[in-house]
């Protein structure tokens, strides 16, 4: 069995309906569950649906884990298609100008936070524009820092189409992101 | 893949913590009230009282101070102490002498 010990407890304490093991899963992967979400969607109310949905689904179906896998990796995939069944389309905010970015290049502290916050929201805002089974790759990869065969394992695929995914994923994001290149250092 | 991007994403798109509301959500975290130092209330609720307490004695001093105005020109019905109860009369601007020792009219 691959589960480990603790994990083991974890999952045998939920299946007898402990409201402790419950809560001890729920602080374990929150931060990851709720990581993913928001990475994923770039929204924090979608993020909490998303990661709401995800432990209501792992409480109604812990008990049909049989360890074949690792908990995470099983508690990982729920999360993915948690992400991948949320259809909400959302307004989002266009991105600042590069004129403005070009202005802000100018030195200061405090311009510095500002500009470090526009280039996140460029990046988070490039990723959310991948098509879906990139995005949840690049996720999983960046946020996460699973291995090609880890990531393979949650979302059911090779190893191979993992790295096709990411590079292809790579390709876009670079491009997207090139304007971006002297903020990023600033 | 270029180190720049590498290093972008790896920075942007760092985990999280869940906000304290997942946790309200789904049971395991009480919600939190936005709490009132105990001191800022009882301060808010002398500053109140203290106001109520001047706002009134102000208006009790303007009611005397009307009183004593429509007294002198004889025009209001005053309850003298030394009268009967529920005996009143008009007093007319000169009040008696006698008043003077337990009156201030």
């Amino acid at each position: 069995m691959v589960l480990e010990c603790a994990d083991r407890e974890l999952v045998e304490g939920c299946r007898r309906g402990e409201r402790e093991a419950f809560r001890v899963l729920f602080e374990t992967y929150k931060d990851k569950i709720y990581s993913i979400a928001l990475r994923f969607s770039g929204e924090e109310a979608l993020a909490m649906d998303i990661a709401q949905d995800t432990f209501l689904k792992l409480y109604s179906s812990i008990a049909d884990f049989r360890g074949e896998s690792q908990f995470s990796t099983w508690v990982y995939r729920l999360v993915v298609n948690s992400c991948l069944d949320q259809k909400r389309k959302s307004w989002r905010m266009i991105p600042m100008a590069d004129e403005l970015l070009a202005v802000m290049r100018a030195p200061g502290d405090a311009l510095h936070a500002v500009i470090r916050t526009e280039v996140s929201e460029r990046v988070q805002r490039a990723v959310e524009k991948l098509p879906e089974e990139q995005r949840i790759v690049v996720v999983l990869r960046y946020t996460e820092g699973l291995a090609y065969e880890e990531i393979a394992e949650v979302i059911g695929c090779s190893m191979g189409t993992v790295a096709s995914r990411l590079n292809r994923a790579h390709r876009v994001l670079e491009r997207r992101l090139a304007n971006l290149k002297g903020a990023a250092h600033v | 893949m270029s180190d720049w991007l590498e290093e972008q994403l790896s920075q942007h798109l760092s985990p999280v913590k869940a906000p304290e509301e997942l946790g309200v959500r789904l049971g395991f975290t009480r919600a939190t009230r936005h709490q009132v130092p105990r001191m800022m209330v009882a301060i808010a609720a002398a500053i109140v009282m203290m106001a109520g307490g001047l706002a009134a004695n102000r208006e009790a001093r303007n009611g005397e101070a009307v009183q004593f105005a429509a007294a002198d020109q004889g025009t209001i019905p005053v309850r003298l102490g030394h009268q009967a109860s529920g005996v009143e009369r008009t007093v007319n601007l000169k009040v008696e002498a006698g008043c003077r020792a337990c009156h201030t009219l």
